[in-house]
């Protein structure tokens, strides 16, 4: 990073040059749209393999018996039984036979739940649509609280306001958000029900709790986006050209901090999930997010590696669309591509 | 002469244009002034907490059970009558030592790492950045549980936890950035003259990464209070009564329909926290201090 | 020439301050219909800023004074924002410097050509018609003579060559059919091949009875194009006539200045015959380009340097002049041929050998900014180098003098000793570059390697840079690469030339032969192109 300085100019201009000297080779044809496909799949499933492969050798690691966590701390079981139980899941085999079976078990589908005792692939199936029905109206909210902050914020007298407001969203902890709303519009004001059991309007305060942290970071993104640009050389022409703000926000910036901010999605699905474990306990609702901290204080290491594997196949296709949106977007990126 | 109507869109977005290079962009804003403060009284609370209060945090008393908040009890009372406000302040020494401690073990772990991912041929270099792009693929705090899961709850598990979880971010900025360095006219420079390779990197590149490592890692070591509070609201850090903010949010869940103080200043004192932090850090990477 | 018609602006008594600094001082002028005028200076000469205020726009903070400014004969010291809109791209256009930034990359040539159009045109229609936007966008590519006007419309600005963006940069500012364009430095960012066609795309526009206000740090490039050239220096206008007048005669010693700093194309004698010091024995270099496919960066390309000689190496951006300079550094090793230093081998050798010879050949690059540690001071810098020498010869006693020959190296280059404490950014791009020459000095090198060493910086500092470049190598005896996109430049220190485009060399001999009889069509066409000023 060379520092800014008055006749740094000149330098720049020889180094654009350079840059674009070399892009008239980028009109060469693009590689095969169905062997960037197959790169992409593959790259997703070494992804998957590699995490699940990560989250076996961790959790193996752990001291315990597997069995306990089958049976429950509370249960005495005589040797024998332990034993047959152990046999009957494979846990006498050595560590490399034991990760493959599960590797196998894991793809076809057939991995059991230690504590549940059922197939992880069902308690996934179960437990999906209420933190579907969540992160969805979530990210709704998020969308929607934002579009409101950056419009506020074109007014210059409203920004600092806006972003004091976006900065302490941004800084709490999800979960006390959840608490303070629920403290106040649930137990307070008696808005909206404090029971999970009570259908959609339960689910307004845990979606919106999961939303407003998201809100502070994608309207801050964004109109960092949009100043991005607005200081760029073309939005200098663009304004010669006589247009008017609103005209430059619409043409010009509003598509390069709508770039900006679609690279950012992969984060945001991510703090929707890792959000949803804490909503969910908070607010004592059903979903993953609460079957994964079951399963993961209960070391139970099927249902951990099943958890992992969505994850890191949610991130892949959420990364691929964001690629192929991107590219629609910025020729430069389909181009580059 | 006559003074002109002079008005562009860009007057209105003052502080946009020209990044405090000069003098007058290192004047502190009231509100950083007012961050540092706060961070300044933070500090002494961690080091000296009987200075802000006499009370002690553990100290239960049944009939102040649930107690609103009073002159005597600011932040009023817990279950077992335990002063809310002792609890915030004595809680602040564990997390704001963990969120200290995690970030500055993420960043040592994640500079050496990225800097020899960097430098490394281009085998190593790869297998390094695909690793860490498989762990940057999951949530930061779903990682911690997984951790926390592995090395077991608790204060050190808790550091430990938020600290991996913090440490990939680092790698991949530390190895990019090494990587912009490393292709520096002046690391062109010193090869040229001769200088053996292990002193450029030493000279050059390793102070050349940490500045944005730096940065980061201020505004990091929110997020690492924000995380570790999270997971010992699950249960995974210090064991209950002990006073650290996200037990004190967890006991508050529990009394939240009768008492919600015991939920809110404990995380009113977090994100205090997080924005003051926040607020300097960012003064200071547009400040250029750090870079 | 100018056959000067009604007056499109006239500025008088114009001064812009930020804060306290008054950047540009009581500056006046005026352009007429079908006239050119060029404002010239160097970087913060307030030019820039000059020109912005005929279209309203400054950067944050400026405030700004005139007794007079009027565009089209109307008063625009009034002028609101929503005033300012309606004359900007309507009656004043702008052209900036580069249009790869210039204009918006993620919006097609076509949408950004007729925008200007669709602004002032379209209100007071309804709604234009496509089949009418695209034939106005077609009209406007052709007229500034952009091949294939409906393919390049659906293109987006980085599928375009340098000089189509350029034009179709020019054709998004003629839209609203301005009388006056702002021009600021359309030229600079192009090879000189483009940048001459460019030039006579302006002068047509010109004739066709446009005014022009032509912004540039390049008295020999606006020589040809403008009717009337002023001068600016620390924001003032300190001498502004008719451009044959005050290229022959020129009054201010600053104008003077400028003026003998352009670099005029000379031939020097053949010099040095003594044993190669380094040669290049067909070297090639590849890279992958990107879709599939290799890019020949350097493709063959041999050549013998003796004691004594400088090889200036000619040739346009992405010739593969750069990645030579670091084939023959070895920094990059050649795919094929092979590097001889000192008459043994050199690109062969495993780095660890190299080292211990690295001091014979050193570097000065294009950049200045970024090959100084910007952590470390100049001190830091030249004992890093200073160090290396010592290593062979006990180390210890060396560190005493260092300082010592640390001042000693800064005043050979003409710098005073009190930069040594100094960080980088401290300093001009001029005497940055002159630290970056001390420090090659200091590994008391015989071959010097120059990549363009004068184009980032101002040309009446390239004038001095040169020249220190011309001392340093007659007093140590030292031979040279010099590497330029710039003839005048080159054939100013070269003894013998070398062309090359796309990777191969076309062309090499003594500069009297490559300058003075041409043999091959591109190295001729580089000459012609070359910008010169009218000989006196």
């Amino acid at each position: 990073m060379p520092p800014s300085s008055p006749d740094g100019g000149r330098a720049a201009k020889r180094v654009d040059t350079r840059r674009s000297a070399s892009q008239t080779s980028l009109s060469a044809p693009p590689t095969s749209l169905v062997a960037r496909a197959l790169g992409r799949l593959g790259g997703m499933l070494l992804v998957m393999w590699g995490a699940t492969t990560a989250g076996f050798i961790a959790l193996r690691a752990i001291p315990g018996d597997p069995v306990d966590v089958m049976l429950g701390v509370t249960a005495s079981v005589g040797e024998s039984v332990r034993q047959q139980i152990r046999v009957e899941w494979g846990l006498d085999e050595p560590p490399v036979v034991q990760y493959f079976t599960v590797l196998g078990r894991l793809v076809t589908g057939e991995l059991d739940s230690y504590q549940l005792r059922q197939p992880v692939m069902t308690v996934i199936a179960d437990q999906a649509m209420p933190t579907l029905q969540l992160t969805g109206l979530a990210l709704v909210f998020a969308l929607g609280l934002a579009t409101v902050g950056i419009l506020l914020a074109r007014l210059p007298a409203l920004r600092p306001m806006v972003s004091t407001f976006e900065l302490a969203l941004v800084s709490s902890p999800t979960f006390w958000i959840g608490l303070v709303l629920l403290a106040v519009f649930g137990y307070q004001l008696r808005w909206f029900p404090t029971a999970a059991s009570a259908g959609l309007p339960a689910l307004v305060l845990p979606a919106l709790t999961l939303a407003l942290p998201l809100t502070g970071i994608v309207s801050q993104v964004f109109r960092q986006g949009i100043g991005h640009a607005e200081s760029q050389p073309f939005a200098l022409t663009a304004r010669a050209r006589g247009i008017s703000d609103v005209r430059l926000l619409s043409r010009h910036s509003l598509r390069h901090a709508a770039g900006e901010t679609l690279t950012l999605s992969g984060y945001l699905v991510g703090s929707l999930l890792g959000g949803a474990v804490l909503v969910e306990t908070v607010f004592a609702r059903q979903g993953l997010g609460a079957v994964t901290v079951r399963a993961i204080l209960g070391r139970d290491l099927p249902m951990v590696l099943a958890l992992i594997a969505l994850a890191a196949a949610v991130f892949a296709v959420i990364n691929l669309l964001v690629d192929l949106l991107v590219a629609r977007i910025d020729p430069r990126v389909r181009m580059a591509g | 002469m006559t003074l002109l109507q002079w008005r562009t869109r860009g007057e209105s977005q003052r502080g946009r244009g020209r990044p405090g290079r000069g003098p007058r962009g290192w004047l502190p804003t009231p509100g950083v002034i007012a961050a540092s403060l706060f961070l300044v009284v933070l500090m002494a609370a961690v080091l000296v907490p009987s200075l802000f209060s006499p009370l002690d945090p553990l100290r239960a008393d049944a009939s102040a059970s649930l107690d609103a908040p009073s002159a005597e009890h600011w932040f009023g009372t817990d279950r077992a009558g335990r002063d809310v406000y002792a609890r915030v302040v004595h809680g602040a020494r564990a997390s704001l030592g963990v969120g200290l401690g995690a970030t500055a073990l993420a960043l040592v772990a994640g500079l050496i790492i990225g800097v020899v991912a960097g430098l490394a041929p281009k085998m190593i270099d790869a297998a390094v950045s695909r690793s860490i792009e498989v762990l940057m693929a999951f949530p930061e705090f779903l990682l911690a549980l997984v951790v926390i899961a592995v090395v077991g709850p608790g204060e050190t598990g808790l550091l430990v936890a938020v600290a991996s979880a913090a440490m990939p971010a680092y790698a991949r900025v530390a190895r990019n950035q090494t990587l912009v360095v490393r292709n520096a006219g002046y690391v062109r420079a010193a090869t040229v003259l001769g200088v053996p390779p292990w002193r450029s990197a030493l000279r050059h590149i390793v102070p050349g990464t940490l500045g944005p490592l730096l940065v980061m890692a201020i505004l990091g070591v929110g997020t690492a209070i924000v995380s570790a509070a999270g997971l010992s609201f699950l249960g995974l850090g210090p064991a209950p009564p002990s006073p650290e903010w996200g037990v004190i949010l967890s006991e508050g869940r529990n009394t939240l329909s009768t008492a919600w103080w015991v939920a809110v200043f404990p995380g009113l004192a977090i994100m205090a926290a997080v924005v003051s932090i926040g607020t300097v850090g960012r003064h200071l990477k547009t400040g250029g201090a750090v870079a | 020439m100018g056959s000067a018609g009604r007056t499109v602006t006239r500025v008088r008594g114009l001064s812009i301050r930020f804060g306290d600094a008054v950047v540009v001082d009581d500056v006046a002028f005026t352009v007429a219909a079908g006239e050119c005028l060029a404002i010239v200076g160097e970087s913060g000469s307030g030019k820039t800023l000059t020109g912005r205020a005929l279209l309203g726009l400054a950067p944050p903070g400026a405030a700004l004074e005139a007794t007079e400014l009027t565009v089209t004969g109307l008063d625009a010291r009034r002028y609101t924002e929503r005033d300012w809109r309606r004359v900007r791209g309507s009656r004043v256009g702008l052209i900036a410097q580069d249009a790869l930034v210039a204009l918006d990359p993620l919006r097609r040539v076509g949408a950004e050509v007729i925008e200007a159009f669709e602004v002032h045109a379209a209100p007071g229609r309804a709604r234009m018609d496509a089949a009418m936007r695209r034939s106005r966008v077609i009209d406007l590519l052709r007229r500034v003579a952009v091949p294939e006007p409906e393919l390049r419309a659906r293109q987006y600005p980085l599928e375009l060559s340098g000089g189509l963006r350029q034009r179709a940069l020019i054709a998004s500012a003629l839209s609203g059919d301005p009388v006056l364009l702002v021009a600021d430095e359309p030229t600079t960012a192009l090879d000189v091949t483009v940048q001459r066609r460019v030039l006579e795309l302006l002068a047509e526009l010109k004739r066709s009875g446009i005014g022009l206000l032509l912004i540039s740090h390049d008295l020999a490039a606006v020589a040809q194009l403008a009717d009337r050239i002023a001068v600016m220096h620390h924001g003032r206008i300190v001498e502004s006539r008719p451009t044959r007048e005050l290229l022959s005669a020129p009054e201010h010693p600053y104008t003077r200045m400028l003026l003998d700093a352009v670099p005029r194309p000379d031939v020097r004698a053949e010099a040095g015959d003594g044993e190669v010091v380094l040669e290049a024995r067909s070297v090639s270099k590849r890279y992958p380009a990107p879709g599939r496919g290799v890019r020949r960066a350097v493709d063959g390309v041999s050549l013998q340097l003796r004691r004594g000689q400088t090889l200036g190496i000619v040739g346009e951006s992405g010739s593969g002049k750069s990645t030579l300079a670091r084939v023959l550094l070895a920094l990059e090793r050649p795919d094929h041929g092979e590097v001889l230093l000192e008459g043994a081998p050199w690109s062969v050798l495993p780095e660890r050998r190299r080292r211990t010879r690295r001091h014979a050949l050193q570097l000065i690059d294009q950049d200045p900014f970024g090959s100084l540690d910007p952590r470390f001071t100049i001190a830091h810098v030249l004992h890093e180098a200073l160090r290396l020498n010592d290593t062979g010869n006990g180390g210890r006693a060396g560190a005493r003098d260092r300082v010592e020959r640390a001042g000693a190296l800064l005043a050979e280059v003409g710098l005073e000793t009190g930069l040594l404490s100094r960080r980088p950014h401290e300093l001009s791009g001029g005497q940055r570059q002159r630290v970056a020459i001390a420090r090659a000095l200091a590994r008391e090198p015989r071959v010097l390697v120059c990549d363009e060493p004068v184009s980032a910086l101002d040309v009446s500092v390239q004038a001095q840079v040169l020249e220190l470049l011309e001392r340093l190598r007659d007093e140590r005896r030292l031979s040279m690469v010099f590497i330029s996109h710039d003839l005048a430049v080159v054939s100013r220190l070269a003894d013998h030339v070398l062309v090359m485009r796309d990777g191969r060399a076309v062309e090499q001999g003594t500069a009297r032969e490559v300058l003075r009889h041409p043999e091959h069509p591109f190295t001729r066409e580089l000459l012609d192109a070359a910008p010169r000023l009218p000989s006196p």
